[in-house]
């Protein structure tokens, strides 16, 4: 008898576990649920989601998704901002899941591995099911990946970097030596951005670390002392991820060394903000989220609904070469006074801004960050 | 190897531990067929030379030869390839496995497949329980059995090995009277085929009744070997301990105040169980002064009756309990303490000490308010209480900060009891409080149980030796199968009676 | 029966354990000055003093709490997420309370910090009583008790976070960001964390070896049973040591988000657990529970922040290559160590056997791996002879016996 109990007991709990699995929690929805009509496969993009699926967890996501929810509200469609750890097989499994749930129509993706074949071949696997793929922000190989995908919209890090680059070069026109801070030194946007401002750096500037913290804040800031201590020639910092920045300053606040360094950065988290009015941050490349947000939603949108005019509008050269990248632009921001930068020193498509003309631009968005 | 030989010559063995030397140049020669005993002291080395000779110590100094090889076992398979098998004290069971498993551990049974043929492992160990007249469900496990049962579980473990020379360390230690009659049984059996024992005890009437030759260990050297013709217990016991025996105990004549313990109809549920209860009705009274004992087999109820009388029962009993006329219910062991009631559990190793304490904090532990001062610990309070207890009890140790490890069986109980007489009992339980202790250390605790009621306390004792309750104890309550069946006076109790009373309506 | 000869001589041979760890300390102080080409240690040593202290504390303060659980005989492994948890809860209460201020960056007032420091104590309370319940009552292992709430309060906490940005800070956002200076104070300067973190220790040991709670938990840890039977309440004792392991890891929350300016309850403090139960057990603490000190627990933090900051002097570029590796090693040898002592079966072969000389080739292969990417093939191949001699040489030397070596028996 007490084997029997037994039994039911556990066939009762491995139904049960089926049952949960399949309900699939979905991981951390954005905004509102999901009414989705369970089966079909809607015309319309109101009736389905449209997920944007970010590669990591930061003030500039928040910016994401500010022009997502502007978009969808003016547009009138569901979309959401799905987060994960940023790691490749964290956006594998996502794809998967998103794979598995028949209202969603699009999704937008943040790669976090530009050469990843396995996140492609998840993207192409959507596209086979009828869900359209774009990515934002961070695209795949261009060169061999592309098909998984029907565009890009955001900004180019190598370009990003070699901006950052030239700032940090006509900062120190006699020269020195800089480290790089970043999350994941292997992440697709680091290696890029990096990368460009080696470029842009030229031959003045001399490269000594590429220091990594693991998204770990307190270890951004190890990492800072340290380089600052190991490396007595060095002049410039370099903040690769957003929140490097205010690490960066904290510590040079902290060390009393200021005068020392010239502080250079990406993104700007509203803290960073802050501290560049306080003086203490020399120049940072923005992008604009707010806009890869919202071009993303409206370019979801017109795919689902075969919007032509609208795509065309957006890419009216796609399928020739690099007819499929929307560029939302850079800016460099500097402080309003006593800054040696100009705007001619930077690219033609790049947007000089002084600290008070750019948060001046945030406040029309209602943006705390960019 | 024929009778008469030497089977094994253990040669110049020595073992040194840090901090003891527990074996010293130990020579022997053992003859095939005959039952050796080994006797000696605790710490004396006996168990160190047996767990010597079955591979489960392997570095020491010296020699094996076993049948005019010399060996040197790697670890207890290679002791056990060779036909030595060892039948531990300390029990070495998996409790969560059952008593076929347990039996057949590291000699599994194999289907043709090789998965584990547990069908027949099962009827080998009833077959083999069965012949040591134990009745448990070999499939149950082995964690919930009663110390006795278990200790036959590893006997038939033991035996199932057919090995040709087999060692028991104190093997009827847990066993009840009858048991220890089959026990004998059998091992006259295994004589008849013609396998050596090596027996290891200190109850003289045991190794007086089986042993050929009695060799004698103390302080880790070899006193003497004796044939057992040639000498008588009295003899080897002042060998044991150096010393002249103890006289045995006369107990005090005391006069036995008032009730100061009763119980009325105490029942305790059995869950599960066909019997359904552990103790049913159970009704006596305890007088101020009195050392009363309680006898029974097996599962007959000693020890959840004293659990139940100190709050440590797994569910809390039904009936009721007096203290000094007050009804009381105790539902944690703190409010029975706190009402004066203390209990030294059997099993010491696995209920009472604290390995990784000293001397001293094993002994203040029940009773630490009273070394506080100012709100903490204060050492020297603490020192003081130790001292004392130390030198009241005869606790042999180098100081209060010693480890409780490096005590000898007797001196660790000792310490246990002295911990519990600091809390300022009216009323002790003592749940068979000689097991695993020497010959000298019982006396000295029959004396200190002896003195402890002449000086007010009332003590309720259970133990499976019967000569030791009727030697101690003004009255005998005897228990079977969680009722009381009988009453005894001191003038009325003998074994023969007892036993008859302990087994009435069972059959066996 | 003989007491020790003086009372330096009782102090040294019962302290034996910290006082190597403290040498230990000191040997890695000195290696670092040596092996660092810039010899920072000499020419500079107070800002790393003071990182030093400052890492120390931060780590000190929840594996002191780690410590105490553990010689209760429990486990913690939730000292992350409860550390995210309530810096999550701390952030969200000065939200609630001064939704404007924390908005538009403005400066906090003191009365609102201190609420919402209490508030999350108030919290982190109620966490260790949730594992004390999960463990005394329905009784879950430590282990399963406290691995629901590692995974739980770092998804409440993400959730919490949504929501309050949501509705008070203009937009749904993932993190909540801290301006004011005033309360990132609390851990920019440094001072106030090794306070706080000498406070604790005190207030620890004191418990610990001075009070009857303190033994109480020793017992409890060496032998549940047992105590339960000499009358100590052991879920009561349980419960205050589960509390104590919440609270240390709360209030380590609060500084770090203090420290970091952001309360981000996905990443903060992912892994730190382990961090702390290698310190306790580097100071001593076994797991099995009933042993262990808080200055053990206190040098063992201190040994392991010393040897972190000593690989990123030596190894200037591309330190945290190489940082999990040595510390992992270093851990290893700190508790094998302290276990031969405890046993001291001299004599016994580390490499017995096939499995022995299996693990001994694997410990060669490494240190041949490691050799060759530090200083090339050569020394890499050079590396792998030496390490694959030495374990030869340990079991030629283990199986002779002991009178043929020469030692008094």
């Amino acid at each position: 008898m007490l084997t029997l109990a037994r039994g039911a007991f556990w066939l009762v709990a491995v139904v049960a576990m089926i049952l949960a699995a399949g309900c699939g929690a979905n991981p951390n929805a954005g905004s509102a649920a999901s009414n989705s009509v369970s089966g079909e496969k809607s015309v319309g993009a109101a009736n389905g989601r449209l997920v944007l699926l970010m590669n990591g967890n930061s003030p500039f996501w928040d910016a994401v998704r500010a022009g997502m929810q502007r978009a969808a509200d003016e547009l009138g469609v569901n979309a959401v901002l799905e987060t994960n750890d940023a790691t490749p097989n964290g956006q594998i499994t996502s794809l998967r899941q998103f794979g598995t749930q028949s209202d969603i129509l699009a999704v937008a993706i943040s790669v976090t591995d530009a050469a990843n074949v396995a996140i492609a071949d998840e993207m192409r696997k959507l596209k086979a099911k009828g869900v359209h793929v774009i990515t934002i922000d961070s695209d795949v190989d261009r060169q061999r990946l592309r098909d998984a995908r029907f565009a890009f919209i955001g900004t180019d890090n190598l370009v990003g970097g070699r901006e950052l680059g030239t700032a940090a070069r006509h900062l120190r026109p006699d020269g020195g030596a800089f480290v790089t801070f970043v999350g994941r030194t292997g992440a697709q946007n680091a290696i890029e951005r990096v990368g460009g401002f080696v470029e842009g750096a030229g031959d003045t500037l001399r490269a000594i670390d590429n220091m990594g913290d693991e998204n770990d804040r307190t270890r951004a800031k190890e990492n800072v002392r340290n380089a600052i201590r190991n490396h007595p020639e060095l002049n410039v910092l370099v903040g690769i991820w957003s929140y490097n920045a205010p690490a960066i300053v904290d510590v040079v606040r902290e060390l009393g060394v200021r005068h020392k360094f010239s502080v250079v950065a990406f993104d700007a988290e509203p803290i960073a903000v802050a501290q560049m009015n306080a003086g203490d941050i020399d120049a940072m490349v923005v992008q604009n989220p707010f806009e890869m947000g919202y071009q993303g939603v409206r370019l979801m949108k017109a795919l689902v609904e075969d919007d032509q005019s609208t795509i065309h509008e957006m890419f009216p050269r796609h399928g020739e070469a690099e007819g499929d990248v929307y560029d939302t632009g850079l800016k460099v921001v500097v402080p309003d006074e006593r800054s040696t930068l100009s705007a001619d020193v930077f690219g033609p498509k790049t947007q000089f801004l002084k600290l008070s003309e750019f948060r001046r631009w945030l406040d029309e968005y209602g943006l705390k960050g960019s | 190897m024929n009778a008469g030989e030497t089977i094994i010559s253990i040669e110049q063995v020595s073992k040194r531990y840090p901090g003891a030397q527990a074996l010293a140049e130990v020579s022997l020669q053992i003859t095939t067929g005959e039952l050796h005993a080994i006797v000696g002291e605790n710490g004396a080395g006996k168990s160190t030379l047996m767990k010597v000779l079955a591979g489960i110590v392997t570095q020491y100094d010296g020699r094996l030869v076993l049948r005019g090889q010399p060996v040197h076992f790697a670890h207890t398979r290679d002791a056990q390839w060779h036909g030595i098998s060892i039948i531990h004290q300390e029990l070495n069971l998996v409790d969560e496995l059952s008593a076929a498993a347990n039996i057949f551990l590291g000699r599994e049974v194999r289907t043709r497949l090789g998965l584990l043929d547990e069908a027949a492992m099962q009827r080998a160990a009833t077959g083999l329980l069965a012949r040591l007249e134990c009745h448990v469900d070999a499939r149950q496990k082995v964690g919930r059995l009663r110390v006795g049962d278990q200790q036959l579980v590893e006997i038939a473990k033991a035996l199932s090995l057919e090995a040709e020379i087999l060692v028991m360390d104190e093997p009827t230690s847990a066993l009840t009277e009858t048991e220890v009659a089959r026990l004998f049984r059998v091992m006259d059996q295994l004589r008849g085929r013609g396998v050596t024992i090596l027996y290891i005890s200190h109850k003289m009437d045991e190794v007086f009744r089986l042993a050929d030759r009695i060799t004698v260990l103390r302080d880790g050297r070899l006193v003497a070997t004796l044939r057992r013709d040639q000498t008588n217990p009295r003899e080897v016991t002042s060998l044991m301990v150096g010393r002249a025996a103890e006289a045995s105990l006369v107990r005090s004549t005391v006069e036995l105040g008032p009730v100061v313990l009763e119980t009325r109809g105490l029942s305790l549920p059995w869950v599960g169980h066909p019997r359904e209860w552990r103790l049913r009705d159970i009704s006596f009274q305890l007088h101020r002064g009195e050392i009363l004992g309680l006898a029974g087999l097996m599962g007959a109820g000693r020890t959840e009756l004293l659990e139940s009388l100190f709050g440590a029962s797994p569910q809390p009993p039904r009936g009721r309990v007096y203290l000094n006329e007050r009804e009381v219910q105790f539902g944690h062991p703190r409010e029975a303490i706190a009402a004066g009631v203390a209990m030294v559990s059997e099993d010491r190793k696995r209920l009472g000490l604290f390995d990784h304490l000293t001397v001293g904090q094993n002994i203040t532990l029940a009773k630490l308010g009273a070394a506080v001062r100012g709100g903490l610990l204060s050492r020297r309070r603490e020192q003081r209480l130790a001292d004392e207890a130390i030198r009241r009890l005869g606790i042999r140790t180098t100081g209060p900060s010693a480890p409780i490890t490096t005590l000898s069986g007797g001196n660790q109980q000792k310490a246990i009891i002295a911990r519990w007489l600091l809390t300022g009992p009216q009323v002790l339980l003592l749940d068979d409080p000689t097991r695993g202790v020497d010959v000298g250390a019982k006396a000295e605790l029959y004396r200190l149980i002896d003195d402890l009621c002449t000086g007010g306390l009332s003590i309720v004792i259970t133990s499976s030796e019967l000569p030791e309750l009727l030697a101690l104890c003004d009255r005998i309550l005897v228990l079977a199968e969680g009722r009381l069946r009988a009453e005894f006076s001191r003038a009325e109790a003998t074994e023969q009676r007892i036993m008859e009373a302990a087994t009435l309506g069972i059959d066996l | 029966m003989s007491q020790c000869a003086s009372g330096a001589s009782r102090f040294f041979s019962a302290n034996r354990a910290e006082l190597g760890l403290a040498l230990s300390i000191l040997v890695v102080l000195g290696l670092t000055s040596v092996l660092d080409e810039r010899h920072i240690y000499w020419q500079n040593p107070w800002p790393s003093f003071v990182d030093i202290v400052r890492q120390s504390s931060m780590l000190g303060i929840f594996a002191l709490g780690s410590a105490v659980v553990i010689i209760a005989g429990g486990i913690d492994l939730s000292c992350g997420s409860v550390i995210a948890f309530s810096g999550t809860i701390c952030a969200t209460l000065l939200v609630l309370l001064a939704p404007e201020e924390m908005r538009t960056a403005a400066v906090l007032r003191p009365p609102v910090i201190a609420a919402a420091i209490a508030g999350t104590v108030l919290v982190g309370l109620a966490i260790g009583s949730l594992h004390a319940w999960l463990i005394t009552v329905v009784r879950l292992p430590p282990f399963v008790a406290t691995l629901a709430t590692l995974v739980g309060l770092r998804s409440l906490g993400r959730s919490i976070v949504e929501n309050t940005s949501a509705l008070h800070l203009g937009g749904k956002s993932t993190q909540i960001q801290i301006y004011d200076a005033g309360f990132r104070y609390l851990a920019t300067s440094v001072w106030i964390p090794a306070t706080l973190f000498l406070v604790l220790a005190a207030t620890a040991w004191l418990l610990l070896s001075r009070t009857v709670t303190g033994r109480h938990l020793y017992a409890l840890g060496g032998n549940e049973e047992a105590a339960r039977l000499s009358g100590i309440r052991t879920d009561s004792l349980k419960w205050l040591a589960y509390c104590v392991g919440a609270s240390c890891s709360t209030l380590a929350g609060i500084l770090y988000i203090a420290d970091q300016s952001v309360a981000d309850p996905q990443n903060l403090g992912r892994g730190y657990e382990l961090n702390a139960i290698a310190a306790a057990v580097v100071g001593g603490c076994s797991l099995q529970g009933g042993v262990g000190t808080v200055q053990g627990t206190v040098l063992g933090v201190v040994f392991l922040r010393t040897v972190i900051d000593g690989v990123a002097k030596i190894i200037k570029t591309g330190a945290d290559v190489y940082e999990g590796l040595i510390v992992g090693i270093l851990v290893v040898v700190a508790v094998a160590f302290n276990q031969l002592r405890q046993r001291g079966e001299p004599g016994r072969s580390l490499f017995p056997g096939v499995l022995g000389t299996v693990a001994g080739a694997t410990l060669a292969a490494v240190a041949g791996v490691l050799a060759a990417i530090l200083a090339g093939g050569v020394a890499g191949a050079a590396a792998s002879v030496a390490a694959l001699a030495a374990v030869v040489a340990a079991k030629i030397i283990a199986r002779t016996p002991a009178r043929t070596r020469g030692e008094p028996r």
